[in-house]
């Protein structure tokens, strides 16, 4: 820790007072990142800032393997008959492509946000776990390469779709060890990501920094928090249900097997009650992303707070008992129940896009790329969000499930919030995690072409679904318009392909440049850039007091009255005057290592010593 | 910790009700016991935060106007970088790979697992 | 409609109608939504656009404004949901004493139709897709059996379909209009079933009563009968 001249601290005068975060950090190296430089150091290590880095390159590793899958579906049907696969190879690719975009790519990036973020913007160290960390980690890099080795495999990869119904799924149905492949592989995954939301939830629990009052952390950290609790309830149910179809397929149960006494309805109960909350699995830490995007480039705190909390709540509770809406067309549900609960989901998530716009109401609102993307999000959004309640009446549900309306719907819910989500979060968060901005210039390109391929690619696949198009085919009959269509959404993906050249670019001239960002270049309010650009090792050497959920924000306006939480800037001086106020947090004892972390001896006697792990 | 045991007893409380009006207009076996099942589950953390709040009374975080200085001592033991994790990792996944794949990779997956655990137990006991 | 849906045959059963009009009421509603978004994004986008170094107003909340945009969306998902209720109890309904039954077997990758009063099967070839032929203006109940994995049995211009579900027999009944016509593709096979799903369709062909009666005892029963492609 370096000593602060009090005129420093209080901000360049010329700045209009601000205070900026650099002037508490340390230059003299003393806290360095650190990386692992080795690979026997990425092997082993049990940082929560590398591992978060890991899992975001691993799902984008699965999310450009989905997209050549997601390539081959498209190829396939831009024109009728079969040019360019084979029927099973088709049922395996749209598979594997399903599998791989939800299970290895939009789940574990919420995860790699979880494990950057959430000690970051609660002012923790690390993870609550370290090395349950890395081991769900692992789990998931080994459970999805195992999904990928059933294209090697004898018969190919499985050809059921992602949600695997028997009995097509089963050993009759399905002979292959594809099959088998993907099942093991869904387990492993599944299971590290329960682990992990273990980890998040007691991190959040026991780990906040004191003054991080449960309505004071980041809505991204309550978003993951929800997130967690819903992975708890919803992956277990799958990794049950996932057993016993094994055990069908190997050990000669009949659980799911009509023909012995089993139910294939049972797998749809039990699969989508992980199914539905699944949707929300991937979508709730999203939300939580542009929820502190929006504030930051609109200049304003966060609009309703609590009721945005409270409609994470609520989004998460509903989410687990409106399951059976996928199952309206076996004619097996109770009807009312399920319509009516899918319907109510949509006054939380209204709730919340509202907040949003409440937010940027009378801001000042500038738009780099991050609030572009963040932007972006919010249109596809609510073009998912109106399908969903079309698609939550049974009346409108029983022409159009199983349809390319669906899929439609879903990839404008599940496809387009998470990938514009996701690159407001990479914009967002990149000059923290390398010290580094991206090229505004390349990222606004970006934006346009993913806007423009994205929305001519998924559009008409509403069209497609009205008109009578079944998804899961590789082949249609080439009726009015259906053909042209297809070629219009075939085309729109090589736009949206493209669109990530750009990115590319950017990323790689980014890497090269030195790293000269700072601590806080949007002039952002959480945690996380109070400390350097990239976080110093157990990421603290210093905080700031923490009276509302933007403390850095506070800070920065800590000489203007009646603008930050506290409304008396004399109350933050006479605080500061405590010298404990700015001592640093935690001074480590050389390398991360067993030895004990602990405050300095200089701290007054008056705090508990209540840590996690005391 | 009373707004934690808040959250997670109305986590419990709200799937008992679903459940029970799920059940009531006659939704399917596993469906109602899933949801009471999740009201176990939410019961469980329920009750452990508010045994713990009891037993431990405010705690430094839940107070709104302390600093990060009055969170005196002990903050954290973080272990070292380790090879545990990954070779936890492997021999978990071997143990399941063996069921489609052939047995003796699931015992080959149950000795790196056993043997890491052992280690990772022995690790751990440094204080 | 023709124009955005030219593959879409018109509906065709009174349940039919029915579900294109709560169909509509959700379309304009969702445009609605779709629209009122939009324009408060470009509203906020274009005047709320930084002009000023000054700190804009840092309001947190505003309970009044919040609990209206909370009932709201309430009220109207509500009342939509009771908007379709009835209609849902119309389409969702199974006619015991129907004017025909039809028993559909689906199987991998095909269909067979028999007409039980009758004893007539209807079935396709490797090559040809079966072609269901029905009675206009009158009742049908379909009773559907799958002899492997899960089908669904979906027709276009009845706006329905309904999942077969092997070892869980199906039942559904439509009233259908007086609508005589061919319907190439109208049939469709909706949930995924192995390798040739997207092969197994059907065409529907609607009679009327009086046609529909002797074209059912022209019919041979002893074996299954493949009946000539309806021409588009």
């Amino acid at each position: 820790m370096t000593t602060v001249e009090r005129s420093e601290r209080l901000g360049d005068p010329d700045d209009r007072g601000l205070v900026s975060i650099d002037q508490f950090l340390a230059t003299d190296g003393e806290h360095e990142a650190r990386l692992p430089r080795t690979l026997v150091g990425w092997l082993t290590t049990t940082d929560h800032k590398a591992l978060g880095i890991a899992y975001i390159l691993t799902s984008m590793v699965f999310l450009a393997i989905g997209g050549a899958l997601a390539g081959v579906i498209r190829a396939e049907l831009a024109e009728p008959g079969l040019q360019v696969v084979s029927a099973q190879t088709y049922n395996g690719v749209f598979t594997i492509h399903g599998s791989v975009m939800v299970y290895l790519f939009a789940v574990p990036f919420g995860f790699g946000l979880a494990n950057y973020l959430v000690p970051l913007q609660i002012g923790a160290p690390d993870l609550a776990f370290p090395r349950l960390n890395a081991f769900s980690y692992w789990l998931y890099l080994i459970g999805g390469a195992v999904m990928l080795l059933g294209f090697v495999s004898d018969g190919g990869a499985a050809g059921f779709g992602w949600f695997a119904y028997p009995p097509l799924s089963g050993a009759a149905g399905s002979p292959g060890l594809g099959a088998d492949l993907w099942i093991v592989s869904i387990l492993l995954t599944g299971t590290s990501g329960t682990l992990t939301a273990v980890n998040v939830i007691a991190t959040v629990t026991m780990m906040r920094t004191p003054g991080m009052t449960l309505f004071r952390m980041p809505i991204l950290t309550w978003n993951l928090f929800i997130t967690a609790f819903m992975v708890l309830l919803a992956f277990p149910v799958l990794s049950g249900a996932l057993l016993m179809l094994e055990a069908d397929r190997q050990f000669g149960t009949h659980f799911f097997d009509p023909g012995a006494g089993g139910s294939a309805v049972l797998w749809q109960h039990l699969f989508w009650f992980f199914g539905h909350p699944e949707v929300y699995i991937v979508a709730l830490p999203f939300f939580g992303v542009v929820t502190e995007i929006f504030p930051v480039f609109s200049r304003r705190p966060v609009f309703g707070y609590k009721g945005l909390v409270l409609a994470t709540l609520a989004i998460g509770a509903l989410s687990t008992s409106v399951w059976a809406h996928h199952m309206f067309a076996t004619g097996e549900v109770v009807l009312p129940f399920f319509a009516l609960t899918s319907a109510l989901i949509a006054v939380p998530t209204g709730v919340k896009v509202f907040n949003w716009i409440g937010t940027m109401w009378s801001g000042s609102l500038t738009f780099e790329a991050p609030m572009k993307f963040a932007l972006g999000f919010l249109i596809t959004f609510v073009g998912g969000g109106v399908t969903g309640v079309m698609l939550a009446s049974p009346a409108i549900d029983f022409h159009l499930t199983d349809t390319y309306f669906v899929v439609a719907h879903f990839h404008y819910v599940m496809g387009g919030t998470v990938i514009f989500a996701m690159f407001a979060a990479i914009y967002f968060w990149w000059p923290k995690v390398t010290g580094r901005m991206l090229s505004e210039r390349l990222g606004t390109i970006h934006f346009w072409m993913l806007m423009v391929g994205f929305n001519m690619t998924f559009f008409v696949m509403h069209l497609l679904g009205r008109n009578g198009m079944p998804r899961r085919v590789a082949d249609y009959p080439s009726v009015d318009g259906i053909e042209g269509m297809n070629q219009i959404a075939s085309v729109g993906f090589v736009i949206l392909a493209a669109s990530f050249i750009p990115f590319m670019i950017s990323v790689v001239r980014s890497l090269r440049s030195p790293a000269t960002a700072g601590a806080d270049p949007w002039r952002a309010n959480s945690l996380e850039w109070a400390t350097s650009s990239p976080p110093s090792a157990h990421n603290f050497t210093w905080l700031p007091p923490i009276r509302s959920e933007r403390p850095v924000f506070d800070l920065r306006w800590i000489n203007h009255d009646g603008v930050g939480a506290l409304s008396d800037s004399e109350a933050w001086r006479a605080r500061q005057d405590h010298d404990e106020q700015w001592l640093p947090l935690h001074p480590f004892v050389g390398e991360q290592g067993d030895e004990p972390v602990e405050s300095t001896e200089t701290i007054d006697e008056s705090g508990s010593p209540t840590g996690p792990a005391s | 910790m009373r707004l934690e045991a808040i959250l997670w007893t109305g986590v419990t409380v709200y799937f008992v009700i679903i459940g029970l009006i799920y059940l009531a207009v006659g939704g399917d076996t596993a469906g109602v016991v899933l949801l009471l099942l999740g009201a176990g589950l939410g019961g469980l953390v329920a009750g452990w935060t508010w045994d713990w709040g009891r037993r431990n009374g405010t705690r430094v975080e839940d107070r709104a106007e302390v600093d990060a200085a009055d969170l005196a001592g002990l903050v954290g033991v973080y272990p070292t970088a380790s090879l545990r994790p990954l070779a936890l990792a492997i021999g978990v996944s071997a143990m399941v790979i063996g069921v489609p794949l052939g047995s003796w990779i699931s015992m080959v997956g149950l000795a790196i697992v056993t043997s890491q655990v052992l280690l990772l137990v022995r690790d751990t006991d440094t204080q | 409609m023709t124009a955005r849906f030219p593959a879409l045959p018109p509906p065709i059963t009174e349940q039919a109608v029915d579900a294109d009009g709560v169909w509509s009421l959700y379309l304009w509603i969702a445009y609605g939504v779709a629209a009122l978004v939009a324009i408060l994004m470009v509203w906020v986008i274009v005047r709320y656009r930084r002009r000023t170094d000054d700190l804009p107003p840092q309001k947190h909340y505003n309970i009044p404004v919040e609990v209206l945009y909370t009932i709201l969306p309430l009220l109207a998902v509500v009342g939509l949901f009771a908007a379709s209720f009835s209609t849902i109890r119309a389409i969702d309904r199974t006619e015991e004493a129907p004017d025909l039954v039809v028993d559909v077997v689906a199987f991998q990758w095909q269909w067979e139709f028999a007409y039980p009063a009758s004893g007539v099967r209807v079935a396709g070839t490797d090559t040809t897709e079966p072609v269901l032929v029905l009675p206009a203006s009158s009742t049908v109940r379909f009773d559907m059996t799958s002899r492997d994995v899960i089908h669904s049995f979906w027709l276009t211009p009845f706006r329905f379909k309904r999942d077969i579900i092997p070892g869980r027999p199906a039942s559904f009944s439509v009233n259908i209009g007086d609508a005589a016509g061919s319907y190439p593709n109208a049939g469709v096979c909706a949930e995924f079933c192995g390798l040739d799903h997207a092969l197994m369709r059907f065409s529907l062909l609607v009679l009327e009563p009086a046609e529909f009666a002797a074209w059912l005892a022209e019919q041979p029963t002893d074996s299954p009968v493949v009946v000539e492609e309806p021409s588009p």
